[in-house]
């Protein structure tokens, strides 16, 4: 939204006005009252897995998710997809919505980038390999662990 | 005749907070709200309007950004919420245990709690499962402010259903226990809070599901829970 500050409704009594200072109460200049802003977060980069893309840039993505607000923040933006399509306006399913080239920086073709998370409609999340990725990395073997599951 | 399971009795205990025609919400891993909306819908508050975060029928075309503003709107009646501690205040934690910057455990975050907690005009919390160390005196952080009030604040919490009671939530006085679920003694829920019981007098039991209302929860809302909680919905 490219806005120095955002007002934020409620927050009063918890303790996020304690750890973070960054949180401040404004006075409300319409109507007096007191209203805390926050400061906007400007990622460098945005890295989102979308359905589909074509030639132009244009991307699918989840219809009931918010990352294209990232997209939208971000610096970069480099976006995953299933596959490469002609027009995401024919391909557009039930369930996904568009997100325009404007906010995309990088596109990579990857057939189950999403993996071991979710893909809705495509693939479901993997809780078996979120337990092997923490037992890797409560070991301390993440390294193999992505030589192992990742890069072969 | 056989108890209730604590889910059942959650489930029924927590769609009494649903009123016809008022929008509700859940969030986050909330299957048992989730139930008491459908029980709710199919029983007392058949024009419910209910957002259930990530169900086949969530209608915004975003995942948080709408219901955040429809909350900020004034427009959300009920919320349903938890949290790894709540407090005798009706505060939620769902930020840290132990101090802030050296924290025991890192939990995943409030999300929008602290401006939902504000903003809806009722915040029913859950607990699935309470002991004295997640039902607490005070909450290490305060991620949902409770009772605390706050410029352009409508409601707060209202009640606490967990899978041994229902408090209500007064003001200035706290959480009160206000109904033990059947089967579950005064000492056991004293044993499993974290801090000294008030009671208004009497503790009567909590209504139990009748058998039609177990009938509609082991079918339809079964059913319909099963689209966005099936692990959930399969053990119920």
């Amino acid at each position: 939204m490219g806005l120095p500050f955002m007002p934020v409704k409620g927050f009063w009594g918890s303790d996020y006005l304690k750890v973070r200072p960054d949180f401040r109460p404004l006075q409300d200049p319409f109507s007096g009252q007191e209203i805390i802003v926050v400061p906007p977060i400007r990622p460098d980069f945005c890295i989102l897995h979308g359905y589909a893309a074509d030639e132009a840039g244009n991307v699918l993505m989840k219809r009931d998710a918010d990352a294209d607000l990232a997209a939208r923040a971000a610096d970069k933006v480099i976006v995953s997809v299933e596959e490469r399509v002609a027009d995401v306006e024919a391909a557009r399913q039930p369930r996904m919505k568009r997100l325009p080239w404007v906010y995309v920086s990088y596109l990579v073709e990857a057939p189950g980038g999403a993996r071991p998370t979710a893909c809705p409609g495509l693939y479901p999340a993997d809780p078996g390999e979120y337990r092997a990725y923490l037992e890797a990395f409560k070991a301390g073997r993440l390294a193999d662990y992505f030589k192992e599951r990742v890069e072969s | 005749m056989k108890l209730p399971t604590a889910t059942e009795m959650m489930i029924q205990a927590l769609s009494r907070e649903v009123r016809d025609g008022e929008i509700t919400a859940t969030g986050t891993l909330s299957p048992i709200p989730a139930a008491a909306c459908y029980l709710a819908q199919l029983t007392h508050a058949p024009t419910a309007r209910l957002l259930i975060l990530a169900s086949p029928d969530w209608p915004f075309d975003s995942e948080l950004e709408e219901m955040f503003c429809l909350a900020q709107q004034g427009k959300m009646g009920l919320f349903f919420l938890s949290g790894a501690q709540i407090d005798r205040q009706a505060n939620t934690n769902l930020v840290v245990i132990g101090p802030y910057e050296r924290p025991k455990v890192r939990l995943p975050g409030g999300a929008g709690t602290a401006m939902i907690c504000h903003q809806a005009r009722r915040v029913a919390l859950f607990m699935a499962k309470q002991t004295e160390r997640s039902l607490v005196e005070k909450v290490d952080f305060i991620t949902g402010p409770g009772g605390s009030p706050g410029p352009g604040r409508p409601g707060g919490p209202c009640r606490l259903v967990t899978d041994l009671a229902v408090f209500d939530y007064l003001a200035g006085q706290g959480l009160v226990l206000a109904s033990i679920h059947p089967g579950v003694s005064l000492e056991e829920v004293q044993a499993r809070t974290g801090f000294p019981l008030q009671l208004s007098g009497p503790v009567p039991q909590t209504p139990a599901p009748d058998e039609a209302a177990l009938a509609l929860i082991h079918g339809p809302v079964k059913e319909k829970l099963a689209k966005t909680y099936p692990s959930f919905a399969q053990q119920l």
